[in-house]
């Protein structure tokens, strides 16, 4: 064993470019390869695992205080199936005033349900405490938001805010946390609780079995058995919240799977390809070893060590980078990103580490294994021409093609290079293919997200919602009526156009929930572009919703049904048009449509399309000079899902870009190695450094071109894969238009992205083999 | 001339432009090799030298007449017209017949010839040989000595590097001894061949 070790560390020693190329590829590919499985863990069941980590409570029960007291509740905690517990925790109702909650957004006014908790960790619901303080003296509260940008400092933040409340000395945000399981809108300290008169406890439980909602309520039947009767007021189980959740459009989830599973496809690749590269190329050593007395047992150890040292080596670096790298990459990634009200926070499970530092080496132990037994089957002297000599077969043929084309011979001798070792040339191709379906994917999906997040947003369209002041929420009452606002504001320097808009609440007879439907008065151009089926309403009677209402409603493109106003007004409307966002209890219409329904009903928001160029401040004060009783609010441009999978696939698209360049750099070198002779002799008789860089850059740019003329149709493939699974779990349909991304102009591009991957892996060996001294090579056989 | 070790070789590859002394200069037809650039001295080889090596040093995956047409293409020269020019050295070497071989098929003699025609393809000024017979058996190494000599007589200047000394003695005008990277000797001599 000692002969093998010691064999085995003169060769590490020996081949120190190669035994760096593999440390170096295995050490970028198990940082993309923490990356990819990080971002499969992060997207992989969000609700579970978020639930998992905050110690979610499976049932949040209420009980009326009057009825039962906190010692009664304490003894549940010991209940059967109960695994954890918390509380009792006193539970209190404010009223939060328009005051306040119009400084702070993310609130509403009125009733605010408030719980007494001595800080945000425990044994059940461990709060994110993501800005701020936990409350602890009086007149302290933490609200329950989720973790947006701007929320946490700013001057829109809340933290330091004032709620006053009648009778009672004013509270003051001090914190900002999020709660997996909603189970307050804002906590304060234990003894704060008992100046808001609380009237009910709250108690948190986890149970051993809460697969189904049948276990659950059994559980919650359990606990409360003993209890006075009629003192459980309610009870929430986290299935339901799941649920609500899972209803929710997570459109960013197979898009960053698909990421992740390319990534993975990638690394591995990559892997395999330098190994095999350098076993294939140390068959020469191989055959010297046999010679030497070596068994071909032990030939195979030699070179298992020889590639899984640096391989070990480049794994456990590779990881730990990617635990540095992968943590601000998805944060940066999932910022903003909330289930509920509560943040999802990018944290990589140890499963991650663990399969990337044991994996990697272990892929690279199998994948060298292959040729290795191939050497430990081959004779010294065949083992020792295999490793000098390249392998044959339409190669010559092709060569002697290439000379006669008309080209410079130093670009006709790089094409026909990779043709010596038709093996590793098909591996670089397949890593080139991967990188290029990866830059295709992104492109494709970055257009698509940006279209969506433009014609969502409404994007180029109205700049800005004016809000009518209303007096029951402390603002000033505007001067002028409805209709005259919207002709003040469409007066007003800057406004291009204006639309007034309103809301009535309908029923559709048969559906025991009420839906809004929001008619627009003039302003057309003003409506966000979000149209994805069918035709905008054009006269009275015809209604536009989003997939989710039409999902919910169980309702087509064509169906007419009828509305009914509390009044009972009736009017029968047609869906002639999906738009691609919007609640499953909502849609628009034009305002006669409205005012058919509810002929009192008035605009309560007007949205503004400014002029290009104009001043969104000059704007605003120019609002509040014509009527102080009108509020101008900007309207945002920024979707935090499609900001996700923006972000996300131009950080991945350079990742695994970079990996599969480094894949080409390795077949580089190795081919400069092999080459090492020829490129000698050529250089003899007059071949320039240029020409050499030329051959050598030219030789994995054909590859490049074949990976990406491969590498554009999966990448296209991929993308037509995905967005029908989005479209499915978001319940939104994307418009042709969205789709339509890649144009001939794009895909030449996409296709010279092969070459441009190949290129830039090459070039750097390329320059070193045209500037290596070579009269020592030519003297040898 | 001299024993293994002693230089030869090294000689002749600064005079190629292939190495560069670590001191000195190396002046070839008045020109300092040691103030030329890399490409320079490409370009330079590509011009002025041809070179012949102990162990060939053909492109397995071209046939004869491709190996031997790379020089000239090298330079810009039409592929067509290289491969005419390339199929005249064979014709001349009399290995016409095996232009469409490749290495691997050819005999040690049939491969050093092919890559004498390389050698020639650019009319260099100065062909430098390298143990050219060093990797051939006696009969095949005669003939392709018989080959320099003729070649030399027909005009073109040649500096031949061998340790063996019968060989030297037999083709050599002038004669340049060395031992441990120092010229030890030099003498004029009357061919024997």
């Amino acid at each position: 064993m000692s002969a093998v070790w010691r064999a085995s560390r003169a060769a590490v020693r020996r081949r120190r470019l190669q035994t760096s190329v593999i440390g170096v590829v295995v050490l970028v590919s198990s940082l993309a390869l923490v990356v990819a499985l990080g971002l499969l863990d992060v997207v992989s069941g969000p609700f579970d695992r978020i639930f998992g980590q905050a110690h979610g409570a499976h049932v949040v029960a209420t009980f009326d205080a009057a009825k039962v007291t906190g010692e009664e509740l304490g003894r549940t905690a010991h209940g059967p199936g109960v695994r954890a517990s918390a509380g009792p925790l006193a539970q209190a109702v404010i009223e939060m005033p328009e005051s306040a909650a119009s400084q702070m957004p993310g609130m509403a006014p009125g009733p605010l349900t408030v719980v007494g908790r001595a800080d945000p960790g425990g044994d059940v619901d461990r709060l994110d405490l993501f800005a701020g303080h936990w409350a602890t003296g009086p007149g302290q509260i933490v609200l329950a938001l989720p973790d947006a940008p701007g929320m946490g400092n700013g001057p829109h933040s809340p933290i330091g805010k004032r709620i006053r409340l009648s009778g009672q000395r004013p509270l003051t945000v001090v914190g900002l946390a999020s709660s997996v399981s909603g189970t307050a809108q804002a906590w304060v300290s234990p003894r704060q609780i008992t100046y808001l008169h609380p009237t009910a406890y709250q108690m948190l439980y986890r149970f051993d079995h809460v697969a189904t909602a049948r276990q659950i309520s059994e559980d919650t039947a359990a606990v409360s058995a003993g209890l006075p009767s009629g003192s459980l007021i309610a009870h929430q189980s986290y299935l339901t919240l799941k649920a609500q959740v899972a209803a929710n459009p997570n459109t960013f989830v197979p898009f960053l799977m698909a990421f992740g599973i390319l990534g993975l496809l990638v690394a591995v690749l990559i892997v395999g390809n330098v190994v095999s590269g350098v076993v294939v190329s140390g068959f020469r050593h191989i055959g010297v070893l046999k010679s030497l007395g070596f068994t071909p047992n032990q030939v195979v150890a030699v070179y298992l060590v020889m590639v899984c040292v640096p391989a070990t080596a480049g794994a456990l670096v590779g990881t730990a980078l990617g635990g540095v790298v992968a943590r601000p990459l998805l944060h940066q990634v999932f910022q903003g990103t909330n289930l509920g009200t509560a943040t999802v926070d990018p944290t990589i499970g140890s499963w991650a580490y663990a399969t990337t530092a044991l994996g990697m080496p272990l892929t690279v132990l199998l994948v060298a294994l292959i040729p290795a037994l191939r050497a430990h089957r081959l004779s010294a002297a065949r083992a020792i021409s295999a490793g000098s000599a390249p392998h044959r077969g339409r190669g010559p043929a092709v060569q002697r093609w290439l000379t006669g084309v008309r080209l410079p011979r130093s670009v006709t001798l790089g094409l026909g290079l990779p043709l010596a070792r038709p093996g590793r040339a098909l591996l670089t191709v397949a890593s080139v293919l991967l990188g290029v379906a990866t830059v295709t994917f992104a492109t494709g999906l970055s257009a698509t997200m940006v279209s969506y997040s433009d014609a969502t947003q409404g994007v180029g369209k109205a700049k800005s919602t004016v809000w009518r002041g209303q007096t029951r929420f402390d603002q000033t009452a505007p001067h002028h009526d409805d209709a005259a606002t919207q002709k003040l504001l469409r007066g007003l320097p800057h406004v291009a156009d204006v639309a007034a808009v309103g809301f009535a609440d309908v029923r559709i007879p048969g559906r025991s929930e009420g839906v809004a439907i929001e008619g627009v008065r003039g302003g057309r151009s003003t409506l966000p572009d979000d149209l994805a089926r069918g035709r905008w309403m054009r006269r009275p009677g015809e209604v536009v919703a989003s997939g989710r209402f039409l999902a919910k409603q169980a309702l087509r493109l064509g169906d007419s049904f009828t509305l009914t106003a509390a009044d009972g007004r009736q009017e029968r409307v047609t869906l002639v048009g999906e738009i691609l966002a919007g609640p499953e209890d909502w849609m628009r219409a034009d305002w006669s449509t409205v005012t058919a329904l509810a002929p009192d009903a008035q605009a309560n928001q007007y949205w503004v399309r400014l002029a290009r160029g104009a001043d969104f401040n000059t704007y605003t004060k120019a609002v509040q000079a014509a009527d102080p009783g009108l509020y101008s609010t900007k309207n945002t441009t920024v979707n935090t899902d499609a900001a996700t999978v923006i972000s996300s696939a131009y950080a991945l698209t350079l990742m695994l870009t970079l990996v599969a360049a480094t894949g080409v750099f390795n077949t580089v070198v190795l081919s400069a190695r092999e080459r090492r002779r020829d490129l000698g002799m050529l250089k003899s008789i007059g071949m320039t450094p240029r020409q050499v860089t030329v051959m050598m850059v030219v030789s994995m740019a054909g590859l490049g071109l074949v990976g990406g003329i491969l590498g554009l149709p999966l990448g296209v493939a991929a993308y037509h894969v995905v967005i029908p699974i989005t479209e499915h779990a978001a319940q939104l349909t994307f418009p042709d238009r969205m789709l339509d991304v890649w144009h001939p102009g794009l895909m030449t591009l996409l296709v010279l992205a092969g070459v441009a991957i190949a290129a830039l892996g090459a070039v750097i060996p390329a320059r070193a083999a045209a500037r290596r001294t070579i009269a020592r090579v030519l003297r040898t056989e | 001339m001299g024993p293994s070790g002693c230089g030869k070789s090294t000689l002749l590859n600064m005079i190629a432009g292939l190495d560069r002394p670590s001191a000195g200069s190396v002046c070839v037809d008045g020109e300092d090799l040691g103030r030329i650039n890399e490409t320079g001295l490409a370009l330079f080889r590509r011009r002025r030298i041809g070179m012949i090596f102990q162990f060939f040093n053909l492109i397995d995956d071209l046939p004869a007449i491709d190996n031997v047409a790379l020089a000239a293409q090298l330079t810009g020269t039409p592929a067509r017209q290289a491969r005419r020019r390339a199929l005249e050295l064979l014709d001349e070497l009399g290995i016409a017949d095996r232009g469409n071989v490749y290495p691997a098929v050819l005999s040690g003699g049939e491969r050093q010839r092919v890559a004498v025609a390389r050698a020639l393809m650019n009319r260099p000024a100065l062909l430098l040989a390298d143990e050219p017979t060093g990797a051939l058996d006696s009969q095949a190494g005669e003939q392709v000595m018989d080959l320099l000599i003729d070649l030399n007589e027909l005009g073109q200047t040649l500096l031949l590097v061998t340790h063996d000394e019968r060989l030297a003695t037999r083709c050599a005008s002038q004669l340049v001894t060395m031992a441990d990277g120092r010229i030890t000797g030099e003498r004029t001599l009357e061919r024997t061949a």
